[in-house]
């Protein structure tokens, strides 16, 4: 009775049960589809955001290529290569004196890919006199390149992604012999797993298995949070369950690979056996060892708390419980497991590879990739981008730069610096924003519009020069006071830097001297208009203002802008595009875009070569002789002194026979630095180059200069033997006709004999020391 | 006295010659004194190679790789003139062959006429007709200068 009253009561209910469960049964299978859903549109779409590697250019080799060993060895070190007694694996290198083994590794340059060769490598006097690759002589061999940045999302993830198929079978078995036993056995859970681990952390008395399977770690680390609750351990079953249901196990696997966390580099995470291989080895994964390959599966399980670095010992002990496991599997003989064993743990020798070391340099690769890449194609496809920053060259710069500051005392602390090396052939090789290397703020190497000031003389002298029939370096022009008319009725009246007049003075030595007055009238005689057509031809910039006041440099120019400006008279008169990027490949490897050199020649070589003698003077007797105090004796150099107002900038430019640098040194807030171009700017730009400069700056006529004895005072032409000449170019026989004063006859031999004319300036000197 | 006088300023004038540096007399040979690198004549053989092939992305990374190696050796200059020409860029090509003629010296004759014809043909391209004009009486007089 008390039974069916109870029935009764419950059969409405009982009555919407099947609903219910239909209902909740509906819901479940919705939620299955859309878990089904988001694991197949993860793992089937793009499964990882990946940077943009930022490489530097890579190490040619060949004979009579300049190199210092402790350059070499230092590339090696930051490579990762370690140093051995006999090279046996890509990544490693020996040194017998000066000759030099490299196992190069694998590596998809920019021109193609090339697999890991042997490179044997003999210097002799800081140059490249043999190289061999796999035992044959051959022209040329190179290092892979430098990895130097990144271009990152807002996560920074690095991970080097690889396949399976790479992956040697004793990682495999490590990882599955420490994390996943019966990984090929289970469905995405392990029941006997989770038992084993209950049981494991019950006898334990605290936590010290986990029983989740390696699909469940993916999951986990793929599409889920790192909550942890009942709620998310099921919802991270079916995620597995779904994921085995839908892939293969070596798919699977592959992902996990990739995708396993396994240390920090700075602010980046490490991700993937891939790039973990090469940051703790410096070794591709394809070559790992056993004992290295045990070390990384040992790592997954806490890559802090196991961190080879800073816990060797700890880390060595959970490798040989993997080492041991292997053994116990059978999966290792006893000598593989005694050997691996006893190996010590080492690591490649340079473990700081930051992301972002050179920051200022990155600045100017990001600013070029933008404008023909998207922010979001550059952080997220992988793309590999190829730069000539030589990492050697930025290097000795920035200790250049730290020299220079420390040198500088108290006064140091406030002064900033910036500065631009380039190549030969028109290559950024080093940039320099700031006086701290790694800071990553304003740059100012490209963003410091600063007054040019005495840099812009040359550019008024090409334009004198490039009228030969009215001007040469003999002219002689006076360097008395000038005023120029401005606007509104205003005059403009410069004075020089020591406030004195020189007189009569010849083009040449109003540049050697700096001399504004002879300038000013100079470039006012050719023309203010003229003068700005040469600045737009030398910078290919249209902002140049037709004021008079371009003469002494009062415009606005970046030390990146000065540089380019520069090349073109390093170059011999051909413009370029200064370079930072070679080239782009895709993540697979195939060239999306190359940028190639552009040349416009935009003045004649006869006229530059003039302009490049006048250059070399100032450095031999001009404003620029204390780079001297730096330079090498045997490297010549050409270049210019720049000091504007109130010294509140110091500037030098100038280039020996391989290398074009700019230097500015002032203070961000526009106060005076109490340094002319040739304490401040000179002196930066003269310790790098004699750091980085292998090559001195030869001076060779092209066609159509001749060279005559000019009498200095006069400039008219004289001979040898008289006091106070001077060797000239000229270009087109446009030389004075006129003799000058003094005329001894030429003796029988013409001095081609240079010696009689370089001891010329030599006793010139003297001379003008006795007087 | 007068002896001390004498040996200090022989000391001075020692010490003068010997800070001073010499301004080194310039190289009077017009020709510049490049001397071919085997590695540039293996880059390129490499890039002619790709030239002919018609592969000119990578006939202009390996010119370029010899660029940077050796950006004064004339051959590399008239080969990027060639490859600017092949990938149909003949304003480039021309400012290649023009910075090509600074490099060649004024014995090579031959390569300097090859050169202005090139440039000749590259200002045909563009539809220079006079530039064009002019750059074959350059090429006729170096002719003309080599026949007598």
């Amino acid at each position: 009775m008390r039974l069916s009253l109870v029935r009764n009561k419950l059969r409405p209910w009982m009555r919407f049960l099947p609903w219910v469960f239909l209902v909740l049964g509906a819901l479940f299978v919705a939620k299955l589809i859309q878990m089904d859903y988001v694991v197949r549109q993860k793992f089937e779409g793009k499964r990882w955001r990946l940077p943009s590697i930022v490489f530097a250019r890579p190490l040619e080799f060949y004979a009579d290529a300049t190199m210092k060993s402790d350059d070499l060895i230092q590339e090696l070190q930051e490579l990762g290569y370690i140093k051995s007694d006999r090279a046996a694996q890509p990544g490693e290198y020996s040194r017998k004196g000066e000759e030099y083994e490299i196992y190069r590794r694998s590596f998809t340059f920019w021109e193609g890919a090339e697999d890991a060769v042997r490179i044997k490598v003999r210097l002799s006097g800081r140059r490249v006199v043999a190289v061999e690759q796999n035992g044959k002589p051959v022209a040329l061999a190179r290092l892979e390149p430098l990895k130097v940045g990144g271009i990152y999302p807002t996560q920074r993830e690095d991970r080097k992604l690889v396949q399976l198929k790479q992956v040697p079978q004793e990682l495999i078995q490590s990882l599955l012999a420490i994390e996943d036993r019966e990984y090929y056995d289970h469905w995405g859970v392990s029941v006997k797993g989770i038992s084993r681990a209950v049981w494991q952390n019950m006898r334990a008395g605290r936590l010290v298995q986990g029983g989740s399977t390696l699909t469940q770690q993916l999951v986990k680390n793929f599409y889920l949070t790192s909550e942890r609750s009942l709620r998310r351990k099921l919802v991270e079953a079916m995620y597995s369950v779904l994921l085995e249901l839908h892939y293969s196990k070596e798919e699977i696997l592959e992902t996990y690979i990739n995708e396993i966390y396994l240390g920090q580099s700075g602010d980046n995470a490490i991700h993937g056996f891939g790039l973990a291989s090469e940051f703790y080895f410096g070794r591709p994964i394809e070559s790992l060892s056993l004992d290295q390959s045990a070390l990384l599966a040992a790592m997954v399980n806490g890559p802090s708390h196991y961190n080879p670095v800073r816990f060797p010992d700890r880390a060595k002990k959970r490798r040989d419980r993997v080492l041991e496991l292997l053994f116990e599997q059978k999966k290792i003989t006893k000598s593989q497991y005694q050997a691996a064993q006893a190996k010590p743990i080492k690591l490649r020798p340079s473990l700081r590879w930051m992301p972002n070391r050179f920051p200022s340099y990155m600045d100017l690769v990001r600013r070029n990739l933008q404008r023909d890449y998207e922010y979001q194609d550059l952080a997220e496809e992988g793309l590999r981008i190829f730069t000539s920053l030589d990492p050697v060259v930025q290097w000795q710069s920035e200790g250049a730069v730290a020299d220079f500051v420390r040198g500088q005392g108290k006064s140091g602390n406030k002064l900033q610096v910036a500065a631009v090396v380039v190549s030969e052939s028109g290559e950024v090789q080093a940039l320099i924003g700031n006086k701290l290397p790694h800071y990553q703020g304003f740059n100012r190497a490209l963003d410091a519009k600063r007054s040019i000031g005495s840099l812009a003389k040359p550019a008024v002298l090409l334009t004198a020069l490039n009228e030969p029939t009215k001007y040469t370096l003999a002219s002689l022009i006076a360097d008395d006071p000038i005023r120029v008319p401005l606007s509104a009725g205003q005059f403009w009246e410069p004075k020089n830097f020591d406030y004195a007049n020189h007189g009569q003075v010849s083009l040449l030595s109003s540049l050697t001297q700096s001399y504004n007055q002879a300038t000013v009238r100079l470039g006012t005689q050719v023309g203010v208009a003229k003068v700005q057509e040469t600045f737009k031809k030398l910078t290919g910039s249209n902002d140049i203002p037709a004021v008079p006041s371009i003469m002494l440099g009062s415009l606005g120019m970046s030390p990146f802008e000065v540089t380019k400006m520069y090349y073109t008279i390093f170059s011999g008169g051909s413009r370029t595009d200064l370079k930072a990027i070679r080239g782009v490949q895709g993540r697979d490897g195939k060239p999306l875009k190359s940028y190639a050199t552009r040349v416009q020649k935009v003045f004649d070589s006869q006229v530059m070569h003039l302009l490049h003698f006048a250059m070399r003077a100032v450095i031999f007797e001009g404003t620029g002789r204390s780079a001297f105090i730096y330079l090498p004796m045997d490297i010549h150099a050409a270049g210019k002194t720049g000091t504007t107002n109130e010294q509140r900038d110091s500037w030098f430019a100038g280039f020996t026979g391989d290398k074009l640098a700019v230097a500015w040194v002032g203070n961000d807030d526009h106060d005076p630095t109490h340094l002319t171009g040739s304490s401040g700017g000179l002196a930066v730009w003269a310790k790098i180059m004699a750091k980085v400069s292998r090559k001195s700056l030869q001076l060779q006529a092209p066609q159509g200069v001749n060279y005559q004895w000019i009498d200095t005072s006069t400039g008219l032409l004289s001979s040898s033997n008289c006091l106070g000449v001077r060797y000239l170019p000229f270009v087109n026989h446009s030389q004075p006709q006129e003799l000058g004063p003094c005329q001894i006859p030429e003796p029988a031999m013409e001095p081609t004999t240079s010696q009689e004319a370089e001891q010329q300036p030599t006793f010139d000197w003297l001379f003008k020391l006795m007087q | 006295m007068s002896i001390l006088r004498l040996f200090c300023g022989m000391i001075l004038i020692s010490f003068v010659i010997g800070c001073v540096h010499n301004d080194p007399k310039p190289e009077l040979s017009t020709r510049p004194q490049v001397q071919p690198l085997p590695a540039v004549s293996m880059l390129l053989s490499s890039a002619e190679e790709h030239l002919r092939a018609g592969h000119l992305i990578m006939a202009e990374s390996q010119a370029e790789r010899a660029y940077r190696l050796q950006p004064q050796d004339s051959r590399v200059l008239l080969l990027q003139a060639r490859i600017a020409q092949a990938q149909k860029v003949p304003v480039d090509a021309e400012q290649w062959a023009l910075k090509a003629l600074d490099s060649l010296g004024p014995d090579s004759v031959f390569d300097r006429i090859r050169t202005w014809d090139l440039i000749a043909r590259l200002r045909d391209e563009q539809g220079d007709q006079a530039g064009a004009q002019k750059a074959r009486e350059e090429a006729r007089k170096l002719l003309r200068q080599s026949q007598s």
